[in-house]
């Protein structure tokens, strides 16, 4: 591991997510924050309120009347040339869909975090990854962390990438309501000096702003080609994402002392015959079943996608190339294909390999519902008998079947 | 389980869930009262509820048909149900947060059109459900979950923002006012039109907690009473005084909305037929 000439994480300290997002906004220096409360998003809002009462947070604060204005809010400031921060969760992020797609279409580089929840109706406030999968294709950067050190280290990753010239686009930090927001770990919290450095490639004077010295309009009405134009620029503006996110790692290393890891975690691998892809926390408990699979002799590795959107397609496929099955792990449903979200995404990819190999979707976690390390033994185990060419059902439903 | 309570709710749904002390059971009784001496039976009403503590707390006890809208929204949805079912009496329960912050522009445009519904705006001066942070109806100053120096937003009559829309019944009333509040609640529902009627009540968990420094029941209750009076029970004057009763009544003074289309529709109708 390189340490630079920076200090690598100065502190470490036991936290829950929510926390650990505080602690990076913090650090990240924001202009505004605009918020509207939802759990379980909240406590991260109580944390910056509170860092801001002691004085440590130097931000307007302003609670608005919901969600919508809470992200409008964040544009308006992050178009004059602020640096701005909010944070939602599932029907807060339903409620600001207009504006989650003004921000990006105007290439926006605001930075909202979701503690991942489930989408009602029927109406629940528990742990899941809906909400985030219905707006996939809102042209935001995702990423996904698996724990709360890893949504500290994804916030500071998101405003690089965000405000890089070359991109200026919205990122969303996402991880999982309950399951990371409200459940403590060890989160190495890096000096302020780390993080200025780390993001001084990025920030004021180094995109176009609302100024009066040199007049700009956003939310321009546009046709044809030109807009075709607007759509063109911003699918090359997720592509440079995903390079800048798989090459920034050195600079993050160098920064920090630790790896933050591009946008997929490769676990065990090397020697894989069967690959599980999955994101978020539930692959924690998925690498437990893995390792404790390979005491017996099953060879079974992971892909966990860091970065959700864009997707990493070609890292992704070199992944999957010469296993004898996939099997693909979804908190979410995606209705119009009677399976997950993820699962759409590597069956898309699996098209990219000169050879087919069975594919298949294990659906659990919903609505907080526990998943087991035993449900996932068998649901490698199921990977693994569909690689020898075992039939069943395409979609298994975790619990339910 | 009391008499009211046989009668009109659902039995699995009580008690009330809310916390010890809360106002939401106590004023959900005080609703049935009304709508007992007003002789409506379990189907004349509909009871529809936002989200929240009042919204969640409140929700499907109503032994008749039910409903539970999305945060803000239960307004958006009556107004639906209304053009469907006409007939029926509409009870709209919903907290400050649904009616005065992310559903103020359902409010705003129902009571413009004179919907037919009572709103009973159970307020409890805050964000409660999600740990008790400010709302737009947080008195100014008062210490909250996202106020740790003080409300510094100036707050809004809810009762001033409908009458100023067009509603034809409103009144405000507290959770120390039982009496006062059967009684406007009766005449709210009596009137074929917007009825609005806010009711404040403490939430002595949160903000009862920040705000009052106490979450003793009867201290958060004599707080809100003597705001009522606008003075302390030392004698010394109240910070503020909210002016409870009924505040506007046109009742019955102009159309109810799903009427007036209705109405458009069968002079459409006639004149096509004339044709
Ligand atoms: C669109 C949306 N945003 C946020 C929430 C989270 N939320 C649930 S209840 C609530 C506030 C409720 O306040 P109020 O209406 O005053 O009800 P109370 O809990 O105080 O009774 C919020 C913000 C939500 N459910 N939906
Ligand atoms: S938190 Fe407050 S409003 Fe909610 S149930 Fe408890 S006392 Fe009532
Ligand atoms: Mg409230």
């Amino acid at each position: 591991m390189t340490t630079g000439a920076l200090r690598p994480a100065a502190d470490v300290r036991v936290m829950d997510g929510n926390k650990a997002a505080a602690w990076a906004v913090l650090l990240c220096r924001p202009d505004l924050l605009a918020s509207y409360p939802i759990s379980p998003q909240t406590p991260l809002l109580e944390q910056l309120y509170k860092f801001r009462a002691e004085g440590r947070l130097d931000a307007e604060t302003v609670e608005v009347e919901g969600e919508n204005s809470a992200l409008s809010a964040a544009v308006g400031a992050v178009t004059a040339g602020g640096r701005a921060f909010t944070a939602t969760s599932s029907m807060g992020l339903m409620f600001m869909y207009d504006a989650y797609l003004y921000a990006s279409g105007q290439r926006v580089p605001v930075v909202m975090s979701v503690a991942t929840r489930e989408q009602c109706a029927p109406h629940t406030v528990s742990s899941g990854q809906q909400d985030i999968m219905m707006v996939k294709e809102g042209g935001w950067v995702q990423l996904v962390a698996e724990s709360c050190q890893e949504i500290l280290d994804s916030i500071l990753v998101a405003y690089r990438l965000a405000e890089d010239p070359n991109v200026q686009l919205p990122v969303n930090v996402c991880y999982d309501g309950y399951y990371l927001s409200h459940l403590s770990e060890p989160v190495g919290v890096p000096t302020q000096e780390a993080v200025d450095r780390f993001l001084a490639a990025v920030g004021v004077g180094k995109r176009p702003v609302l100024s009066t010295e040199a007049p700009l309009s956003f939310g321009a009405f546009v046709l044809g080609e030109l807009y075709a134009e607007y759509r063109y620029k911003h699918c090359q503006a997720m592509q440079r994402a995903l390079d800048l996110a798989e090459s920034l790692d050195g600079e993050f290393q160098a920064a920090f002392g630790r790896a933050w890891g591009g946008s997929i975690e490769a676990y065990r691998t090397e020697d894989a015959e069967v690959l599980l892809v999955g994101t978020g926390s539930a692959c924690g408990t998925l690498k437990v079943a893995i390792d404790h699979l390979r005491q017996e002799g099953v060879r079974a590795g992971l892909a966990r996608i860091r970065m959700f959107r864009p997707f990493p397609r070609r890292r992704l496929a070199e992944l999957m190339r010469g296993r004898r099955a996939v099997g693909v792990l979804d908190r979410s449903v995606c209705f119009g294909w009677n399976s997950g979200h993820l699962y759409v995404d590597v069956r898309a990819t699996a098209a990219d390999l000169e050879a087919r190999m069975p594919l298949v979707n294990f659906i659990g976690g919903l609505a907080g519902a526990d998943i087991r390390r035993e449900m996932l033994e068998d649901a490698v185990r199921t990977t693994v008998a569909r690689g020898r060419g075992e039939p069943g059902p395409e979609v298994v439903w975790l619990g339910l079947e | 389980m009391n008499r009211l309570a046989r009668k009109y709710l659902r039995p699995s749904q009580i008690p009330t869930k809310a916390c010890h002390g809360c106002g939401i059971g106590m004023i959900e009784n005080w609703l049935l009262q009304a709508i007992d001496e007003l002789g409506l039976k379990q189907e004349d009403v509909i009871f529809g509820t936002g989200i929240g503590c009042v919204g969640r707390q409140t929700f499907a006890t109503w032994g008749g048909d039910n409903f539970g809208a999305t945060h803000g929204r239960a307004l958006a949805v009556a107004t639906g149900l209304k053009l469907a079912q006409p007939d029926k009496k509409y009870l709209i329960v919903v907290g400050d947060g649904d009616a005065a912050a992310i559903g103020t522009s359902h409010l705003i445009h129902a009571a413009r059109r004179n919907l037919g519904v009572v709103v009973i705006c159970e307020d409890n001066m805050g964000y409660e459900s999600t740990g008790g942070q400010f709302s737009p109806t947080t008195p100014a100053g008062y210490v909250t979950n996202s106020s740790p120096y003080g409300m510094v937003e100036p707050p809004f009559d809810p009762c001033d923002v409908v009458q100023a829309a067009g509603a034809t019944f409103v009144a405000e009333t507290t959770a120390t006012q039982w009496h006062q509040t059967v009684k406007i609640v009766k005449k709210a529902l009596q009137n074929d039109g917007f009825s609005f009627v806010h009711v404040r009540f403490p939430c002595n968990e949160n903000f009862g907690a920040y705000a009052l420094g106490t979450r003793d029941t009867g201290k958060n209750l004599e707080w809100i009473y003597e705001h009522t009076q606008g003075r302390k029970a030392d004698g010394s004057a109240a910070d503020f005084t909210w002016a409870t009763g009924i505040k506007h009544d046109a009742s019955n003074s102009r159309p109810e909305f799903t009427k007036i289309l209705r109405d458009v529709n069968a002079r459409v109708r006639a004149k096509a037929e004339a044709r």
